[in-house]
């Protein structure tokens, strides 16, 4: 889709005298009170194919896959034997000993797909700078209440980004350069602006995490102890707990190196897992939030007073 | 609590409830309470002394009846009774070695199993306190109060001028005939009211509540507050319910009550 | 409820922000800020900042442990593989967020959210929360504590004068007793109780408390709060019953236990009733 992008039937409906909104009844009056008039309800949708391991795409040719990964950790086999491939008489002080398997997996890694993240964040930004454009179309100032999604859609391959929200404008301020969103509305705003922030965008990160298992993991993952009497029954999957820990800590980090001096109000973890084939997985984890930044100096509430209500 | 020497633990508790609970009567405390509920009851003048939970497995077998006549399972009955009871005993006898003066928060559940045919688990949970004041508040059987009142409802009673004894219940498990063809044949097609199930219905949650008040009347209560009735069929197919009636009975302690004025709001949270 | 000079002075306080943000660049510069992450909600941040309190980082821990092939087979008593495999796994994520928590310079964690799952092979714990500091910092505070309280329940312990130490947890896993044919039938036709499936359990289930309240007791605490209680049989395992217990562990700070008497409001919300259908199996639709 082309520069201004938005759909013609767009135009049509919000240059209608009426609005729409997404917000309930308590989140409606209170944006009126706080002096933020809703306009429109507006929206953006992007569909993406997501086809990263087909040949042919993009994504699977070696050299953009090597650039647009990075090693998180590695982990070797203990067992300490090497793979050779063919029998030798010397091997280890063992005449014959051929040491492990030729399918035994002698070294594994977590691996940052970086690539995933990238083709995410290409849909999800689509579907933000639709959604914006629409706001502007409608003469607003910033939009409130987004709810954002991203799923499936006919099958796996294929992923959908869809955003909307209730476009508003201040009472009595000429519109900003940029169109502020915000995840939240209503009375959650209102106090985010008593806390002595305000809103600048919402912002989303993708960290998908390839685990290629180590020996030790797959031994572990199907219940047993190795032949070899190395991997204990009772010592960590350490690849798996630091696969989870690194998918959370890359997402946090990506955002967080894009926040400036701003701060993430409101951040929910979303995660999904997922078997490539035998040993191989993919944890991936979405974090999404409201960048907020703190515009002045709020007092502190006085403490709350607890009240028993009597139903 | 200053005993000369430590209470036996009773016969009938498993060995590591005797470890824990000699932990707990050392100072340490454990409860199920949120933090407003643990906040409520130290405001009412009490303290939490720990978690204290009783269990029952009971086989509840099979009772013969007419298939024609509806009729309490008199034997079943007992049996739901009986494996309740036991619970409950056991939550208490824990509650009175950690030297409670009750328990509040009492959770009553049924677990079923699926490798135990006809086989349930019974289970009693809640969390003992033990008044500040050193005032023992234990019921007229010399035993800790129990109730299933919220930390909030406790406190609330409290200012009322009330105090629980304790969790008192009854339970009748019913069988409802089953309908002969002549009469449903008799009322196809009409809006009536059919007398055999009234009846029936009616007598099962009778007989609960009379039970549930019996006991009340035992622990000389003013009142029971908090009623709830409840009906199961665990796994006796549909012509075959227990009618479970549960309440706190309260006493009045004195009439001499300031009930604060509460404030009106209206919540603009959704 | 909000006054309307309050709503007025809130819409002044948009327009300046508005303003603000999107004014000049020297005034964009001149306001400090550092970027803090947080999945606290807005009314947990104001009761923080309240009691003096700000979030600094979104923090997680993760543990993971294996749990071998046989250990589910029925058998007799504790199912120790799998016990010992939760603890440690509890034990590291514990100490994994403790360390992120301590790298963000922070005094610990609240809201944890605790996601346990128990597979065939394997315990997951993960835990994830945001990590708090005083605004006046946090020197001389010891170390991290780590807490599935809500901002607000925090808050309310800190004026009640209690602190949390860390979460305590106690899991045990047992095997449901098996009966002898004889035992069977005699019981058939009875309503009795069946002693030997009761001691398993319940004791199983003691032994999860009672490993709660050392794991409380090696923190250095004087009591648990909000403990959570989950048992059931294992999906894969039927006659594998697991107990776990977690909740947050405390102790009365120097000034001991603070009284506040709380004040009793009447709402004049009504929740919307649904019509409510009993039918004769108990059941009820609504």
């Amino acid at each position: 889709m082309s520069a201004t992008d938005i759909l013609s039937e767009a135009t049509t409906r919000l240059g209608e005298g009426t609005f729409t909104s997404g917000l309930t009844i308590p989140e409606f009056a209170a944006c009126l009170h706080m002096g933020l008039r809703p306009v429109a309800l507006v929206q953006g949708y992007c569909v993406m194919k997501w086809a990263w391991y087909a040949s042919g795409s993009q994504y699977s040719s070696s050299s953009f896959w090597s650039g647009n990964r990075s090693n998180l950790s590695s982990y070797t086999c203990p067992h300490g034997f090497g793979y050779r491939s063919s029998y030798t008489s010397s091997g280890y002080g063992r005449s014959g000993y051929q040491g492990v398997e030729p399918d035994h997996r002698t070294w594994g890694s977590n691996v940052d797909q970086r690539w995933v993240n990238d083709a995410w964040m290409v849909g999800y930004n689509a579907a933000l700078k639709r959604m914006i454009e629409e706001a502007q179309g409608a003469g607003a100032h910033g939009v409130i209440g987004v709810v954002d999604s991203s799923s499936h859609l006919i099958d796996g391959a294929i992923r959908e980004f869809h955003m909307y929200g209730t476009a508003v404008v201040v009472e009595g301020e000429p519109p900003p350069p940029q169109i502020w969103t915000s995840y939240l509305a209503g009375e959650r705003l209102a106090k985010l602006v008593e806390a002595g922030f305000f809103p600048v965008s919402v912002v989303a990160g993708l960290a998908s995490i390839r685990i290629w298992s180590v020996c030790a993991t797959e031994i572990h993952l199907e219940g047993g102890y190795d032949p070899y009497g190395t991997v204990q029954p009772t010592s960590e999957i350490q690849q798996i707990s630091d696969a989870e820990m690194q998918a959370r800590q890359v997402a946090r980090d990506r955002i967080k190196s894009g926040l400036g001096a701003d701060g993430l109000h409101g951040a929910s973890f979303e995660t999904d897992w997922e078997e490539v084939g035998k040993g191989d997985f993919v944890r991936s984890c979405t974090l999404r939030g409201t960048r907020v930044r703190s515009v002045s100096d709020a007092p502190a509430l006085p403490p709350p007073v607890p009240t028993v209500v009597l139903r | 609590m200053t005993d000369a020497e430590e209470p036996a633990t009773p016969a009938d508790l498993p060995k590591d409830a005797g470890h824990r609970l000699k932990e707990l009567r050392s100072g340490l405390f454990t409860s199920d309470l949120s933090v407003n509920e643990f906040l409520l009851v130290k405001e009412a003048g009490f303290h939490p002394l720990g978690f204290v939970m009783g269990s029952s497995i009971y086989h509840t077998g099979l009772q013969s009846r007419k298939w024609s006549q509806s009729q309490e399972l008199t034997k079943l009955t007992e049996a739901m009774y009986n494996a309740r009871e036991l619970a409950m005993t056991r939550m208490e006898e824990e509650a009175d070695q950690l030297g409670a003066d009750g328990v509040v928060g009492v959770r009553l559940d049924v677990n079923y199993y699926e490798w135990g045919n006809d086989a349930a688990e019974f289970i009693a949970m809640g969390t003992a306190v033990r008044a500040e004041s050193g005032l023992s508040y234990r019921n007229k059987l010399g035993k800790p109060f129990t109730s299933d009142l919220s930390g909030q409802d406790f406190w609330t009673i409290m200012q009322t001028g009330h105090v629980p004894q304790g969790l008192v219940m009854g339970t009748c498990v019913y069988h409802i005939a089953h309908r002969g063809i002549g009469q449903t044949l008799g009322s196809i097609g009409q809006n009536v009211e059919l007398p055999n199930f009234t009846q029936a219905l009616y007598e099962a949650r009778e007989l609960a509540m009379t039970r549930m008040q019996d006991e009340a009347e035992e622990l000389d209560a003013t009142g029971i507050v908090g009623v709830r009735l409840e009906e199961k069929s665990h796994m006796w197919g549909s012509h075959t319910i227990e009618f479970l009636s549960l309440g706190t009975a309260v006493i009045k302690t004195t009439d001499d009550v300031v009930l604060p004025k509460p404030t009106t709001i209206i919540s603009l949270d959704s | 409820m909000k006054t309307p000079d309050e709503w007025t002075a809130r819409r002044q306080e948009i327009r300046d922000a508005v303003r603000d943000i999107y004014g000049s660049p020297d005034r964009k510069s001149a306001h400090k800020g550092r970027p803090v992450t947080s999945d606290l909600s807005i009314d947990e941040a104001l009761v923080l900042h309240s009691i003096g309190w700000e979030p600094v980082e979104l923090v997680c821990g993760a543990g993971v442990y294996p749990i071998p092939t046989g250990a589910w087979q029925w058998a007799y008593g504790e199912i120790r593989y799998a016990s010992v495999a939760m603890r440690s796994a509890f034990d590291r994520a514990a100490e994994r967020i403790g360390t992120e928590c301590a790298g963000a310079d922070a005094a610990g964690v609240v809201g944890v959210r605790v996601d346990v799952t128990i597979e065939r092979h394997a315990v997951y714990v993960v835990l994830v929360g945001t990590a708090v500091a005083p605004s006046t910092g946090r020197v001389g505070l010891g170390r991290p504590f780590v807490s599935d309280l809500s901002g607000q329940d925090f808050a309310l312990l800190h004026n009640a004068g209690w602190e949390p130490c860390g979460l305590a947890h106690g899991a045990a896993f047992v095997y449901a007793p098996r009966r002898s044919a004889a035992d069977a039938i005699s019981q058939t036709r009875q309503n009795v109780e069946l002693t030997n499936f009761t001691e398993a359990i319940y004791a199983a289930r003691e032994s999860a408390m009672a490993r709660a309240q050392s794991s409380a007791l090696g923190l250095g605490a004087n009591g648990i709060v909000a403990v959570q209680v989950s048992e059931g049989p294992m999906d894969f395992a039927h006659h594998a019953i697991g107990f776990v217990v977690y909740g947050t562990a405390v102790k009365p700070g120097p000034a001991g236990h603070q009284y506040r008497a709380p004040q009793v409001s009447v709402s004049l919300d009504d929740r919307v009733r649904q019509f409510d259908v009993t039918s004769l199996r108990g059941t009820s639709t609504g």
